[in-house]
């Protein structure tokens, strides 16, 4: 399920209790917490949030994480665009990339999509078909406090791992701005809409 | 049909001593000169704001190249190996489909390599045929065909190193049975671009920098 890297807490969480990193500003100076969605894990919808994330599962919809990093390990299998500030890939991502800062491609990258980001790495060996833009990246308009967010009555689940745990979706969050690039994927995103 | 590039004697400049020699028989990979590339990209501006189309796989290295003159990029990898099948048969309508739509904003380069080699007799036309409606008035095509039976069999993978050298590495099945395409037959073929600059290299591959009129 997910967790904490550089944590000693191993101790499965309850899929109704979510994983965010409360950072207010007086911990500004605390390492950056990372989730992981691990491998066993599959979401369809919308993943969003305040903190750097590892996938190592599967993830097919939408991954915006605004300011932080966004890593796909080398098991990680995503059919989403992707925002955040810094990706990188080590697995397979079929989706657009948007990076406020930096993209990287390891070697055992396998990418279909469009890149942008003011910086691009492609490593030796990793595969890639599509465009790479350089431009700027704007950044994303500041998301509300979480307070001001109405709290979903009764969040759908939106995938289920094989030994039947669930994730559920996030509260709406404000458009990552990224295209769909099918009608499955605008499908997943509504599903995972928190009711007005 | 301009065949002026003919006659100021590219064939015999001095890129064709720097060529490194390809080898007989597959091995790993080659390096030696690209002239045409240094060609093409001659008059253009680093830092600049190109837009360049690898109709060949990502390769790191060529990125590098590409990020001093372009800020965007495409690799299409039209024909990879396993699927150039496609591209060979008379489907090659399917490997079209990984070109950009024409909505994609008009290109300034585009590195074909030794795609008219890879794709059957038949996709020729359709292929240029989008290549051209991809492209600025005034883009440069650069390509690297078979002109003798010298060369490699199988299709190239090349890697750009720098602005006017490159990498060739053989990979995937044999291709089918061809004779080499000669100059003529490449000036009428890839209409409306026009050759500007022809290089031979060693190892039986010609390498041009054409120009879309």
């Amino acid at each position: 399920m997910w967790k904490r890297d550089g944590t000693q807490d191993e101790t499965p969480r309850t899929p109704r209790e979510p994983e965010r990193s409360e950072r207010p500003a007086e911990h500004a100076h605390t390492p950056v917490e990372r989730a992981t969605i691990g491998r066993s894990i599959r979401i369809r919808g919308e993943v969003s949030g305040d903190e750097d994330l590892l996938i190592q599962g599967e993830v097919d919809g939408t991954v915006s994480l605004g300011e932080h990093a966004v890593t796909v390990g080398s098991e990680g299998e995503v059919k989403a665009d992707i925002t955040g500030r810094l990706i990188t890939v080590e697995g397979r991502v079929e989706g657009d990339l948007t990076a406020l800062e930096q993209i990287i491609l390891r070697g055992s990258a396998r990418v279909d999509g469009d890149l942008k980001a003011p910086r691009v790495v492609l490593e030796d060996g990793a595969r890639f078909r599509g465009g790479v833009d350089m431009g700027e990246v704007a950044r994303p308009a500041a998301r509300p406090e979480r307070a001001d967010v109405p709290p979903a009555k009764a969040p759908p689940a939106i995938g289920s791992a094989p030994n039947g745990k669930s994730k559920e979706a996030e509260p709406a969050k404000p458009s990552s701005g990224s295209k769909d690039r099918s009608g499955d994927k605008a499908g997943a995103r509504a599903a995972g809409a928190a009711p007005a | 049909m301009p065949l002026g590039w003919l006659r100021f004697g590219e064939w015999g400049g001095s890129a064709r001593e720097e060529v490194s020699v390809a080898p007989h028989d597959p091995g790993p990979a080659v390096e030696g000169a690209a002239p045409g590339v240094a060609a093409l990209f001659d008059r253009s501006r680093e830092e600049g704001q190109h837009a360049i189309l690898d109709l060949g796989p990502a390769a790191p290295g060529s990125f590098e190249v590409y990020r001093r003159f372009a800020r965007r990029v495409r690799f299409v990898d039209l024909c990879p190996p396993g699927e150039c099948e496609e591209a060979l048969g008379r489907a090659w309508d399917s490997a079209l489909r990984f070109l950009p739509g024409a909505s994609d904003e008009p290109y300034d380069h585009i590195f074909g390599w030794d795609i008219l080699d890879r794709m059957a007799p038949c996709g020729h036309r359709p292929l240029i045929d989008r290549l051209s409606g991809l492209s600025r008035p005034g883009a440069r095509l650069h390509l690297i065909v078979r002109a003798s039976s010298e060369a490699p069999r199988r299709p190239l993978r090349f890697t750009l190193t720098s602005t006017d050298r490159m990498t060739y590495e053989p990979v995937g099945e044999p291709l089918p049975e061809r004779g080499p395409i000669l100059p003529a037959e490449v000036e009428r073929l890839i209409d409306p671009f026009v050759v500007d600059r022809a290089f031979t290299l060693k190892g039986g591959l010609r390498e041009y920098v054409a120009i879309l009129r």
